[in-house]
Protein backbone atom coordinates (compact mmCIF):
# COMPACT_ATOMS: atom_id res chain seq x y z
CA UNK A 1 0.00 0.00 0.00
CA UNK A 2 1.37 3.49 -1.20
CA UNK A 3 0.77 5.38 2.18
CA UNK A 4 3.60 7.78 1.52
CA UNK A 5 0.89 9.27 -1.20
CA UNK A 6 -1.02 10.40 1.80
CA UNK A 7 1.64 11.92 3.57
CA UNK A 8 2.68 13.77 0.39
CA UNK A 9 -0.94 15.52 0.40
CA UNK A 10 -1.14 15.64 3.82
CA UNK A 11 2.23 17.74 3.73
CA UNK A 12 1.62 19.95 1.04
CA UNK A 13 -1.79 20.55 2.29
CA UNK A 14 -0.61 21.95 5.74
CA UNK A 15 2.59 24.01 3.90
CA UNK A 16 -0.16 25.49 1.87
CA UNK A 17 -2.79 26.44 4.62
CA UNK A 18 0.41 28.20 6.71
CA UNK A 19 1.59 29.95 4.18
CA UNK A 20 -1.89 30.75 3.05
CA UNK A 21 -2.61 32.21 6.49
CA UNK A 22 0.92 33.99 6.57
CA UNK A 23 0.19 35.97 3.55
CA UNK A 24 -3.12 36.50 4.29
CA UNK A 25 -2.57 38.02 7.58
CA UNK A 26 0.09 40.14 5.71
CA UNK A 27 -2.12 41.74 3.48
CA UNK A 28 -1.14 39.83 0.31
CA UNK A 29 -4.48 38.19 -0.69
CA UNK A 30 -3.69 37.42 -4.39
CA UNK A 31 -0.26 35.72 -3.80
CA UNK A 32 -2.04 33.25 -1.23
CA UNK A 33 -4.58 32.73 -3.77
CA UNK A 34 -1.62 31.96 -5.94
CA UNK A 35 -0.24 29.55 -3.39
CA UNK A 36 -2.92 27.57 -3.02
CA UNK A 37 -3.47 27.53 -6.71
CA UNK A 38 0.34 26.04 -6.98
CA UNK A 39 -0.44 23.51 -4.34
CA UNK A 40 -3.80 22.13 -5.49
CA UNK A 41 -2.16 22.09 -9.08
CA UNK A 42 0.93 20.05 -7.58
CA UNK A 43 -1.48 17.30 -5.72
CA UNK A 44 -3.72 17.09 -8.37
CA UNK A 45 -0.65 16.35 -10.63
CA UNK A 46 0.38 13.84 -7.98
CA UNK A 47 -3.29 12.36 -7.97
CA UNK A 48 -4.65 12.09 -11.28
CA UNK A 49 -1.69 9.03 -12.39
CA UNK A 50 -2.99 7.58 -8.46
CA UNK A 51 -6.98 7.64 -9.66
CA UNK A 52 -5.87 6.98 -13.32
CA UNK A 53 -4.25 3.65 -11.95
CA UNK A 54 -7.23 2.16 -9.82
CA UNK A 55 -9.95 3.05 -12.47
CA UNK A 56 -7.63 0.53 -14.91
CA UNK A 57 -7.37 -1.43 -12.63
CA UNK A 58 -11.04 -2.15 -11.26
CA UNK A 59 -11.87 -1.87 -15.31
CA UNK A 60 -9.08 -5.24 -15.64
CA UNK A 61 -10.37 -6.84 -12.45
CA UNK A 62 -14.18 -6.60 -12.91
CA UNK A 63 -13.96 -6.88 -17.34
CA UNK A 64 -15.52 -3.35 -17.36
CA UNK B 1 -8.19 -8.35 9.73
CA UNK B 2 -4.99 -7.06 9.55
CA UNK B 3 -6.58 -5.43 6.32
CA UNK B 4 -9.50 -3.45 8.20
CA UNK B 5 -7.09 -2.55 10.89
CA UNK B 6 -4.37 -0.40 8.23
CA UNK B 7 -7.72 0.76 6.47
CA UNK B 8 -9.49 2.37 9.78
CA UNK B 9 -5.91 3.57 10.68
CA UNK B 10 -5.52 5.58 7.72
CA UNK B 11 -8.97 6.71 7.27
CA UNK B 12 -9.50 7.86 10.82
CA UNK B 13 -5.80 9.75 10.37
CA UNK B 14 -6.95 11.22 7.02
CA UNK B 15 -10.12 12.44 8.21
CA UNK B 16 -8.30 14.21 11.00
CA UNK B 17 -6.04 16.10 8.71
CA UNK B 18 -8.72 16.83 6.15
CA UNK B 19 -10.64 18.31 8.94
CA UNK B 20 -7.39 20.85 9.80
CA UNK B 21 -7.14 21.39 6.36
CA UNK B 22 -10.94 22.36 5.42
CA UNK B 23 -10.30 25.35 7.53
CA UNK B 24 -8.03 27.30 5.30
CA UNK B 25 -8.38 25.71 2.11
CA UNK B 26 -11.06 23.04 1.42
CA UNK B 27 -10.16 21.76 -1.76
CA UNK B 28 -7.12 20.21 -0.29
CA UNK B 29 -8.70 18.36 2.26
CA UNK B 30 -10.87 17.09 -0.51
CA UNK B 31 -8.14 16.10 -2.47
CA UNK B 32 -6.22 14.36 0.61
CA UNK B 33 -9.64 12.27 1.10
CA UNK B 34 -9.26 11.41 -2.53
CA UNK B 35 -6.00 10.38 -2.28
CA UNK B 36 -6.92 8.40 0.59
CA UNK B 37 -9.71 6.35 -1.10
CA UNK B 38 -7.43 5.74 -3.89
CA UNK B 39 -4.83 4.23 -1.73
CA UNK B 40 -7.15 2.17 0.25
CA UNK B 41 -9.28 0.90 -2.93
CA UNK B 42 -5.69 -0.11 -4.07
CA UNK B 43 -5.12 -1.62 -1.12
CA UNK B 44 -8.52 -3.39 -0.79
CA UNK B 45 -8.63 -4.90 -4.24
CA UNK B 46 -5.25 -6.32 -4.56
CA UNK B 47 -7.13 -9.03 -2.45
CA UNK B 48 -9.76 -9.40 -5.35
CA UNK B 49 -7.91 -12.39 -6.73
CA UNK B 50 -8.49 -14.71 -4.45
CA UNK B 51 -12.44 -14.06 -3.64
CA UNK B 52 -13.01 -14.13 -7.38
CA UNK B 53 -10.96 -17.90 -7.28
CA UNK B 54 -13.57 -18.82 -4.65
CA UNK B 55 -16.10 -17.62 -6.51
CA UNK B 56 -15.19 -19.53 -9.90
CA UNK B 57 -14.85 -22.75 -7.79
CA UNK B 58 -18.35 -22.02 -6.75
CA UNK B 59 -19.13 -21.39 -10.02
CA UNK B 60 -18.27 -24.80 -11.50
CA UNK B 61 -18.92 -26.45 -8.94
CA UNK B 62 -23.15 -25.81 -9.05
CA UNK B 63 -22.76 -26.08 -13.03
CA UNK B 64 -23.62 -22.82 -13.57
CA UNK B 65 -22.70 -20.35 -16.42
CA UNK B 66 -19.85 -18.71 -15.88
CA UNK B 67 -20.94 -15.93 -18.48
CA UNK B 68 -24.06 -15.11 -16.46
CA UNK B 69 -21.81 -13.90 -13.69
CA UNK B 70 -19.57 -11.65 -15.60
CA UNK B 71 -22.57 -9.00 -15.45
CA UNK B 72 -22.96 -9.18 -11.59
CA UNK B 73 -19.28 -8.28 -11.51
CA UNK B 74 -19.51 -5.28 -13.66
CA UNK B 75 -22.68 -4.30 -11.75
CA UNK B 76 -20.62 -4.36 -8.48
CA UNK B 77 -17.60 -2.43 -10.27
CA UNK B 78 -20.26 0.43 -11.16
CA UNK B 79 -21.88 0.59 -7.73
CA UNK B 80 -18.46 0.69 -6.50
CA UNK B 81 -17.35 3.68 -8.31
CA UNK B 82 -20.70 5.52 -8.58
CA UNK B 83 -20.94 5.42 -4.76
CA UNK B 84 -17.50 6.83 -4.27
CA UNK B 85 -17.77 9.51 -6.61
CA UNK B 86 -21.11 10.72 -5.62
CA UNK B 87 -19.90 10.70 -2.13
CA UNK B 88 -16.73 12.68 -3.03
CA UNK B 89 -19.23 15.07 -4.66
CA UNK B 90 -21.47 15.36 -2.00
CA UNK B 91 -18.46 15.95 0.67
CA UNK B 92 -17.51 18.70 -1.14
CA UNK B 93 -21.53 20.47 -1.04
CA UNK B 94 -22.43 19.37 -4.43
CA UNK B 95 -25.20 17.48 -3.91
CA UNK B 96 -26.69 17.75 -7.34
CA UNK B 97 -23.73 16.43 -8.98
CA UNK B 98 -24.02 13.84 -6.71
CA UNK B 99 -27.56 12.92 -7.62
CA UNK B 100 -26.31 13.18 -11.64
CA UNK B 101 -23.56 10.10 -10.56
CA UNK B 102 -26.06 7.79 -8.90
CA UNK B 103 -28.61 8.27 -11.71
CA UNK B 104 -25.29 7.55 -14.13
CA UNK B 105 -24.21 4.84 -12.05
CA UNK B 106 -27.89 3.75 -12.32
CA UNK B 107 -28.22 3.74 -15.72
CA UNK B 108 -24.90 2.17 -16.11
CA UNK B 109 -25.78 -1.38 -14.45
CA UNK B 110 -29.08 -1.37 -16.38
CA UNK B 111 -27.36 -1.31 -19.43
CA UNK B 112 -24.77 -3.95 -17.82
CA UNK B 113 -27.37 -6.15 -16.33
CA UNK B 114 -28.94 -6.31 -19.69
CA UNK B 115 -27.69 -9.34 -20.77
CA UNK B 116 -29.30 -11.11 -17.73
CA UNK B 117 -32.63 -9.51 -18.39
CA UNK B 118 -32.63 -10.68 -22.08
CA UNK B 119 -32.14 -14.26 -20.72
CA UNK B 120 -34.43 -14.28 -17.89
CA UNK B 121 -37.03 -12.63 -20.41
CA UNK B 122 -35.96 -16.24 -23.15
CA UNK B 123 -36.77 -18.42 -20.26
CA UNK B 124 -39.80 -16.57 -19.36
CA UNK B 125 -40.88 -17.08 -22.84
CA UNK B 126 -39.65 -20.76 -23.29
CA UNK B 127 -41.80 -21.15 -20.13
CA UNK B 128 -44.94 -19.45 -21.48
CA UNK B 129 -44.16 -21.71 -25.07
CA UNK B 130 -44.11 -25.23 -22.71
CA UNK B 131 -47.44 -23.80 -21.07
Amino acid sequence: MDVDLIFKIAAIGIIVAVLNQLLVRSGREEQALMTTLAGLVVVLMLLVQEISDLFELIKNLFQL
Amino acid sequence: MELIAKVVVICVVVALTALLLERDTPELGLLLTLGAIAVVMGFALSYYREIREMVDTLLSQSGLDGALFVPILKIIAISMVARLGGDVCRDSGKKALGAVVDLAGTFCALLAAEPLLRAALSLLTQLGGMG
